[in-house]
């Protein structure tokens, strides 16, 4: 049995609820269509990658092979465009914009990593909204060990059509080789169409650590990345993350307490057992706290 | 008859989990950022402030004018143009 003066709050909390329950569409420019089916990450080191990556539903999971992604992939991108591989990620990133008009967000990306790859330069990745799957679609990798990252790193994702950049590398006894693709496709007349550039930085008989910078055209054999999928679909995975946005977690703070007391001002005015400063107070709290969603953690 | 200290502490905890919350759940249901930390403000706001001062005499008024408070605040935060 309520207390008569708990009756306010849990209408408010009732309202609340049904206010939040009610459904309303949720806008992003990220947003899905459909579910993903497949997305073939290109290969590493400048190695041809499987197109047909229908040809493979359901196969088996790599074993040691993590997928990374939210803050971790974010932080791990981090570390290596502070590393002796940034720069070429920066001036893919860079021709990534000056072509497609958006630069790739690295707080968007997601990754597989894990000795399991060092086998896998080949290898199809499966994303699905419930699970993170990879399935192997063929193993020729010459590298023993070492480890190998992949990263897929959004620049825009709309209905029937993608783009971003994929960014590999594996490291063998001190020798790294690395890929990076900035890929566009867009589905057109029942086909993906897809506008690539390949930039790799690895050793060939040109030499060690030789650059080397390919543009793709259709009739190009290479399939840097294919997408087995007609409709819109969300390729960046969601997850709660540490925004960091302090100075503007401040504004708000402030801005809402500002509010607060105006507002508690003229209810007592109004009302005189409405209290000013334990109703600005409370109003603070709350509003310090619920700013805290959006500039300091959030959906991302 | 005003609440017990220990209800009012329960009432202030909630406010804060849900001031914390709420936000997450309304943003998820659809909410821009601006309405899904209004909306976990005033839920905050309200049961926080009842836990502050649980003696009201006209109960119906205070709640009112709450609300009031919160419509007032929240169009204050509005026209100056979410300066955050």
């Amino acid at each position: 049995m309520s207390h008569p003066s708990l009756r306010p709050f849990f209408m408010t909390v009732l309202v609340v609820a049904v206010v939040l329950l009610h459904p309303v569409a949720k806008v992003s420019p990220f947003a899905a269509t459909a579910a993903p089916s497949a997305i073939s990450i290109p290969s590493i080191a400048g190695a041809r990658c499987a197109a047909a990556n229908a040809d493979n539903p359901g196969g088996p999971s790599i074993s040691g092979v993590r997928v990374v992604k939210a803050t971790e992939a974010e932080s791990r991108l981090r570390k290596k465009l502070d590393g002796p591989m940034g720069p070429h990620l920066r001036r893919a990133f860079d021709l990534f914009e000056r072509r497609f008009g958006v630069r790739p967000d690295i707080n968007a990306a997601w990754g597989v990593t894990g000795p399991g790859l060092k086998a896998s330069v080949r290898t199809t990745v499966q994303l699905l909204p419930a699970s993170l799957k990879l399935k192997p679609v063929a193993q020729d990798f010459s590298f023993a060990d070492g480890t190998t990252d992949l990263y897929y790193i959004p620049g825009d994702s709309e209905t029937d059509y993608w783009s971003g950049t994929f960014d590999g590398s594996t490291c063998d006894s001190g020798q790294c080789a690395e890929a990076i693709i900035n890929v566009q496709q867009q589905w057109s007349d029942g086909v993906w169409v897809t506008t690539w550039e390949q930039l790799t930085y690895t050793d060939d008989d040109r030499g060690t650590h030789h650059w080397v910078r390919n543009d793709g055209t259709p009739q190009d054999p290479i399939v840097l990345a294919s997408f087995n999928q007609q409709n819109g679909f969300s390729i960046r995975p969601v997850g709660l993350r540490a925004l960091g946005k302090y100075a503007d977690y401040l504004g708000c703070g402030a801005s809402r307490c500002a509010g607060m007391a105006a507002g508690c001002g003229l209810a007592h005015l109004w009302n005189a057992e409405m209290a000013w400063a334990p109703c600005t107070g409370a109003g603070c709290v709350g509003g310090f706290i619920a700013c805290t969603w959006g500039n300091l953690w959030g959906w991302q | 008859m005003g609440m017990a200290m220990t209800t009012r502490i329960l009432l202030a905890l909630t406010a804060i989990v849900l001031a914390a919350i709420i936000p997450m759940i309304a943003a998820g249901a659809g909410a821009t950022i601006f309405w899904a930390q209004t909306i976990g403000i005033v839920t905050g706001w309200l049961l926080l402030y009842f836990a502050i001062v649980p003696r009201q005499t006209n109960k119906k008024k205070a709640a009112v004018s709450l609300f009031a408070a919160a419509a007032v605040a929240t169009l204050i935060v509005v026209v100056l143009g979410r300066a955050w």
